[in-house]
């Protein structure tokens, strides 16, 4: 860093608030386990700075939605780190199906990776220069047991596995080509394969159904089901799309011309090029916050059906299950002491 | 000396010798001798199978209880009324080498303390109830062994203090209502004064005894004695030990328990089975057990032994019973109370424990609130553990309803630090209305956590008491804690915003807009966004 910026501005901390205190920092870009992605967003927002932060969200929907309001009172550029938005293969993909090339769309598959599951990983010494309590943070108190980089992706606590890793990008991409962005479904239902034993606690395999208000039916499954990737089914035929491919039935739609007077989508050519570029023009980024946390809960909403295996019904607008006590429940997760949203 | 002298003389030497005998059964008036007869069964549980033979050994080498006379008094009658043994009673260790020992069937430890056991005596003791012979203490014969473990560990128990005094009167529940030893008692409860002593694990574990009945702490006044482990405190066990038997009765320091009927016929029962006339089960049962054969017991016994870096197999199956319970309260119930046994459980590891907050943050009820909200006074036993407060939080926060709130409220003047800081964080969630006064006090602590959150909290639960109390909270406060007033007073603006109530909310715009950024920033979007365009 000090040789490519040729100064010493570069500077490392131990506590994350010390550097959102700083006056003269003006954005933070947050790369974090899950269970830390709401109180820094939150603290950073507060005292103005604007935010680029990894996929998902948050780890659960109360928190997505702390972070939402957050960022919305203190008027903050946020940057979801849901790049596909900025690939134009998804672009293409989502305003050919805006526009009606496939005719009105009844169904979505979301395909995301499989999972896997590990052994027993005994409780061991904590290495030298990592504060387990403090990576931890919120989320409960447990021995350090070698997981701390990467694959905590796979512990419930901190993740909610490959269905919550991905959910940020094709459930997102899903979301974009329907223009269900801001909202969700009334309906969940689903189950899931979990590990029987071993740290790694996330399901491996999950299969879920969402019913949206105007009738489309989202399925989100691991990739041995669906395809990875998004594929909207209409009327007259279907295009799926995925990272470095993009078909459709029949051919002909993907040399469809979008007209000048028909829907034109945000477009947005360098993901973090798009964030730098709003935090001076104050527009709103490609991947705004409201969208990441709708993309998200489509994740979290499964999770929790999946968890219940009990037929969900959601209020998109009050942000509240309509016939479970138990879901409702799972909304949110209490912070270990200090923290707190 | 003349005849009629003589006979006043052999007369009166007679009554002084009948009054010695009764001053050497040692200050059991005859009253209470009469008592005890007439409390005592009149039948044996079980009959013997041959004559047997009881050693009431009642040496103290610690305090001396005064009830010893008692039930040397008491066992002698038992034997004798329903035939089902004869007593020696003594005081002389001499009795426990394994020629003495070898005449005895069993022997009762009677508030005996601090005995010293040479080597050859340990070898004689142990070898007498491992090769299939008996032992049964009453009340203070876990006041021994501090230098023996196996003995200790055959026990069943150590005496650590015993807060419930032998003035108060205390309430007792039946763990194991089924038990034939438990038959006296009809499956009810009781209330009983006298002093009951803790014993704590490992040595005492539901796991190595069967344990009969135990302290009811949802007794107020029991309860309330208890210290912050106290969760689990046995009165009555039997146990298997090599070929031989154990049982241990903790009720007997004041003397009225030896005219108790239902008692005499529990200890009765107790002793012959001791005594190897009268089997019954000794297999270990978990706290709350449902009777529904031994598998669901079984699998909360493996839970509460779980710890971290173990197969958690055990643990998926409760998880996927929980998922599958879903529409039959029935099942959740039972599932509760099972959750609820090995939270109460004293040798359940913390890591069992936490799993079983994790749980009952979804299930659980109000019935599970009380041993919950224990838990938020009590300490970690080390640094290696979560903090059982935060376990208990886990459930407290989310499970619905008045039970809940109320005892976090309840514990908040009682707690200090982080602890305190967590419980406040747990009632914003809730958005808990009720305690907005509390937290307003709080955001005056000098303790900075603690304002902090108190401050943060009445931005969550908003609502018009919160708001007036920020309010006020903006012209007392400075620096950090002040931004942190400022965003909660914030919060409650964009509240009355979106409720419509856009009068009461510009009102408090306007105040902050005056403020500097980002406070006033947001405020005037606030102003922007109420006065026209929908929000998002």
């Amino acid at each position: 860093m000090d040789d490519k910026y040729k100064n010493n501005d570069c500077k490392a901390y131990h506590d994350f608030r010390e550097v959102i205190e700083r006056k003269d920092i003006d954005t933070l870009l947050l790369a974090l386990p899950d269970q830390w992605h709401s109180i820094p967003a939150i603290m950073g927002a507060r005292s103005g700075k604007d935010i680029f932060a990894e996929k998902p969200l948050a780890r659960t929907i109360r928190e997505g939605r702390a972070m939402c309001d957050a960022v919305h009172r203190y008027g903050r550029i946020w940057q979801t780190g849901s790049q596909q938005r900025s690939d134009g293969n998804f672009h293409r993909a989502c305003e050919l199906v805006r526009n009606g090339r496939i005719g009105k769309v009844h169904k979505v598959e979301v395909g995301l990776p499989t999972g896997g599951g590990s052994g027993n990983n005994p409780v061991q010494p904590v290495p030298e220069g990592l504060d387990w309590d403090f990576w931890l943070g919120p989320a409960p108190w447990v021995p350090f047991r070698g997981v701390y980089h990467w694959n905590w992706r796979w512990i419930m606590d901190y993740s909610g596995g490959q269905l919550t890793d991905w959910a940020g990008h094709h459930i997102d991409i899903a979301h974009w080509g329907l223009d269900l962005e801001r909202t969700g479904p009334v309906e969940i239902e689903g189950r899931g394969v979990y590990p029987k034993d071993g740290i790694y606690d996330a399901p491996t395999e999950y299969d879920f159904t969402c019913k949206y208000a105007n009738g489309i039916v989202m399925t989100v499954t691991n990739n041995k089901k669906n395809l990875q990737g998004a594929k909207w089914y209409g009327e007259k035929g279907w295009i799926y799309v995925k990272r470095g491919k993009l078909e459709s039935e029949p051919k002909s739609v993907l040399d469809e011309v979008i007209g000048t007077d028909e829907i034109k989508l945000y477009r947005s050519r360098d993901h973090r090029q798009n964030f730098v570029d709003c935090v001076k023009s104050r527009e709103e980024t490609i991947a705004p916050i409201e969208v990441g946390h709708r993309s998200i809960s489509v994740g979290l909403l499964g999770e929790i059906a999946m968890l219940t295996e009990q037929k969900l019904r959601w209020d998109p607008e009050k942000e509240v299950f309509g016939n479970s006590d138990q879901a409702n429940r799972l909304l949110s997760r209490p912070m270990r002491a200090p923290w707190h949203l | 000396m003349s005849q009629r002298l003589k006979f006043i003389y052999i007369a009166l030497s007679g009554i002084c010798c009948l009054s010695l005998l009764t001053n050497c059964s040692g200050a059991v008036s005859p009253q209470d001798v009469q008592r005890i007869e007439a409390a005592m069964p009149a039948k044996a549980v079980a009959a013997p199978k041959r004559p047997r033979r009881l050693l009431v050994f009642n040496l103290c080498k610690g305090f001396k209880h005064g009830s010893i006379p008692y039930w040397d008094k008491a066992l002698e009658i038992m034997g004798r009324k329903t035939g089902a043994f004869e007593t020696v009673v003594s005081s002389d260790m001499v009795q426990f080498s394994a020629e003495n020992l070898k005449r005895f069937d069993a022997v009762c430890f009677n508030n005996t303390t601090r005995l010293k056991f040479n080597e050859p005596l340990r070898k004689s003791m142990m070898n007498f109830i491992k090769g299939g012979k008996g032992i049964i203490g009453i009340h203070a014969a876990t006041d021994n062994f501090y230098k023996w473990p196996e003995a200790a560990e055959m026990m069943g128990g150590q005496f650590c203090g015993h807060p419930w005094g032998s003035g108060g009167t205390w309430a007792v529940k039946i763990d194991d209502p089924g038990h034939p030893l438990m038959a006296p008692y009809k499956g009810k409860g009781f209330k009983v004064n006298d002093e009951i002593y803790r014993t704590k694990p490992p040595l005492y574990s539901r796991a190595k005894q069967r344990v009969l009945m135990s302290l009811d702490m949802a007794d107020e006044a029991t309860g309330k004695k208890a210290g912050p482990d106290d969760t689990d405190i046995g009165i009555s066990w039997v146990k298997s030990y090599g070929k031989g038997r154990l049982f241990y009765c903790s009720l007997g320091h004041n003397n009225h328990l030896t005219w108790d009927p239902a008692l005499l016929e529990h200890y009765l029962a107790g002793i012959q089975f001791a005594l190897g006339d009268f089997p019954v089960d000794t297999k270990p049962k978990p706290l709350i057990s449902l009777g529904k054969g031994s598998e669901m017991d079984e699998l909360f016994e493996k839970i509460s032994k779980y710890d971290y870096g173990q197969s958690r197999a055990t643990l998926t199956e409760v998880s996927n019973m929980v998922r599958d319970a879903h529409g039959s309260q029935q099942k959740l119930k039972q599932i509760e109370s099972s959750l609820i046994g090995v939270l109460n459980s004293a040798d359940s590891t913390p890591a069992a424990k936490q799993f079983v907050c994790r749980k009952l943050s979804i299930i659980g009820s109000e019935a599970c609130v009380r041993p919950l909200a224990a838990m938020l006074t009590r300490k970690p036993a080390s640094k290696q553990e979560p903090h059982p407060a935060d376990m208990a939080r886990y459930a407290l926060e989310r499970i619905p309803g008045e039970a809940a709130s109320a005892a976090l409220r309840k514990a908040l003047p009682n707690t200090t630090g982080k602890v305190k800081v967590g419980i406040i964080n747990s009632l914003g969630q809730r958005r808990d209305s009720k305690v907005v006064g509390a937290l307003s006090k709080l955001i005056g602590s000098s303790d900075a956590l603690i304002a902090d959150a108190a401050a943060a909290a009445l931005g969550n639960i908003a609502g018009p008491d919160a708001t007036k109390a920020l309010a006020e909270a903006r012209n007392k406060t400075k620096g950090k804690l002040r931004l942190v007033v400022l965003d909660s007073y914030l919060k409650c603006a964009d509240k009355l915003a979106a409720e419509g109530k856009r009068r009461e909310a510009s009102a408090i715009y306007r105040q902050l807009s005056t403020e500097p950024a980002p406070i006033g920033a947001a405020a005037l979007r606030g102003l922007v966004t109420v006065r026209g365009r929908r929000r998002r």
